[in-house]
């Protein structure tokens, strides 16, 4: 299934994947501020009417908590306490943790995410990747991170999109970031993995691309003791 | 090593009998997760919250002596929509200069001075609104600069820019660092820039729990884990490889690391 992000680009219709993690990388501000749609929920446009947590979750939704609602705050982790603070007090971490609530909350299929980790924890950075897997297998949802972050989007993202100005490259993350003169194209920096593992290729050894750390040693030590 | 900053029996809000101490002329990363107390932190160092006697640099902190303590701290903070006063760039630049009572002349010679060293010299005759966000921050960092500071506090503003742009800033930061032997404090929720420190120190609830030089990171990384921060990466494959045999020492780069490997 595919969805088609409208004159996304210097008036040309883009066509990705539907119930992936995309990544965008390069020239994508523009991007991120045309978009418009019913359906979509975009992180950076969300902003605060009440003064306190409780108060602003309730705005949102009247107060019509459901179980996929308290299944939210468990699988974010968020505590009690939480609703209980006035929003000015609190630190730039949990404004964006007030802010993905709200996002998760409103129930678009189509979610645009700047910088999706950026001023958050490694914990909640855990509990947001297993979140966003769970929206895409689960709920078809197609969430589309921006970001600047070569090792962030390799490891994380199904599909990447590439933009430099009018032009744009789609494709598959493991095709797309092992082509050297693309990611010079589109000034996309390699994500240190990819790094490593072009060093390891060049001494003359098949090492595959993995995209988690783990699985690279496993690979490294195949090699190794061979 | 000479202190530049000494804090003692810190009692303030949910600091109690919080202590640390800061020598003059290292960089320190400050780490930890949401609410570990690290904006707070900042805050306070910077006399922005105004304590009593109880933060040292050059001077102590207290209601008398705030302007010459404030004289000695450079801060930034991530840009937003008040972080500018005017519609120019050169008219922020002068500003702070001004206010501590530079000449004209020697206030445009240590903006050049500063300029030249960040490559940002194209900038100096933009209006603000003509920067990119990451232009406007790189801005704050000079600006924050130009009173050559004995301490710099910086706010997770790094963390924004791209990986070969970071490293470039803190190219340019060292080198003030050495010109001034300035102390360079950067509060931040990631070990990114752990490689190019000297000390870390871990903040938990309002707490240091870890206090060490960065060559230590190799034998401490589960306390990092198990409060929220992680590893950077060549850090985290020097570890890996180590526990399964195929290094024997920690490499500060991967073309040394592949070359011993596979020699």
């Amino acid at each position: 299934m595919e969805i088609v992000l409208k004159k996304a680009i210097s008036g040309q219709n883009i066509k990705i994947r539907s119930a992936k993690i995309i990544g965008v990388m390069g020239d994508y501000n523009t991007l991120f501020q045309s978009i418009k749609g019913k359906n979509v929920g975009i992180l950076s446009n969300i902003t605060f009417k009440t003064e306190s947590v409780y108060d602003e979750i309730e705005h949102y939704f009247e107060g019509k908590f459901t179980h996929d609602t308290e299944k939210l705050f468990q699988d974010l982790n968020i505590k009690r306490s939480f609703f209980d603070q006035k929003i000015n007090e609190l630190s730039s971490g949990k404004i964006k943790v007030l802010k993905y609530m709200i996002l998760f909350l409103q129930n678009k299929q189509v979610l645009f995410i700047d910088e999706p980790f950026q001023d958050l924890d490694y914990g909640m950075k855990k509990r947001l990747i297993n979140l966003f897997h769970k929206l895409t297998r689960e709920k078809n949802k197609t969430i589309i991170l921006g970001s600047a972050d070569s090792n962030l989007i390799y490891s994380l993202c199904d599909d990447v999109l590439f933009i430099k100005k009018d032009d744009y490259l789609y494709g598959k993350t493991e095709d797309l970031f092992i082509q050297k003169d693309t990611l010079k194209k589109y000034n996309i920096i390699n994500p240190e993995i990819i790094d490593f593992i072009n060093l390891v290729r060049e001494k003359g050894v098949n090492l595959r691309y993995s995209r988690d750390i783990r699985d690279l040693i496993k690979d490294v030590y195949k090699c190794v003791k061979k | 090593m000479v202190k530049i900053m000494d804090v003692q029996n810190l009692n303030y809000q949910k600091f109690k009998n919080f202590n640390v101490s800061f020598d003059k002329g290292l960089y320190y990363l400050i780490v930890g997760e949401i609410d570990s107390g690290k904006t707070n932190l900042l805050n306070l160092l910077s006399g922005i919250i105004p304590t009593d006697n109880m933060i040292f640099c050059e001077t102590f902190l207290n209601k008398k002596n705030r302007y010459e303590f404030i004289k000695n701290i450079g801060v930034v903070k991530r840009v937003c929509e008040n972080s500018f006063y005017y519609q120019k760039v050169k008219s922020e630049l002068l500003e702070p200069l001004n206010n501590l009572g530079y000449s004209k002349n020697d206030s445009e010679r240590r903006i050049r001075e500063v300029l030249k060293i960040f490559d940002f010299e194209k900038n100096l005759n933009s209006k603000i609104s003509e920067l990119t966000s990451l232009e406007k921050q790189e801005l704050l960092i000079i600006i924050s600069l130009l009173h050559q500071p004995k301490v710099l506090l910086m706010d997770n503003v790094l963390s924004i820019f791209p990986v070969d742009k970071r490293i470039f800033l803190i190219k340019c930061l060292k080198k003030m660092m050495k010109h001034n032997n300035m102390t360079i404090i950067e509060f931040s929720d990631n070990l990114e820039n752990s490689l190019f420190c000297d000390q870390i120190l871990l903040l938990k609830k309002y707490q240091i729990i870890k206090n060490i030089p960065k060559e230590e990171l190799y034998n401490n990384d589960q306390i990092f884990y198990s409060n929220n921060i992680e590893i950077p990466f060549l850090v985290d494959l020097n570890i890996k490889l180590r526990m399964y045999g195929l290094i024997n020492k920690n490499y500060d780069n991967m073309k040394d690391m592949v070359n011993d490997i596979w020699k």
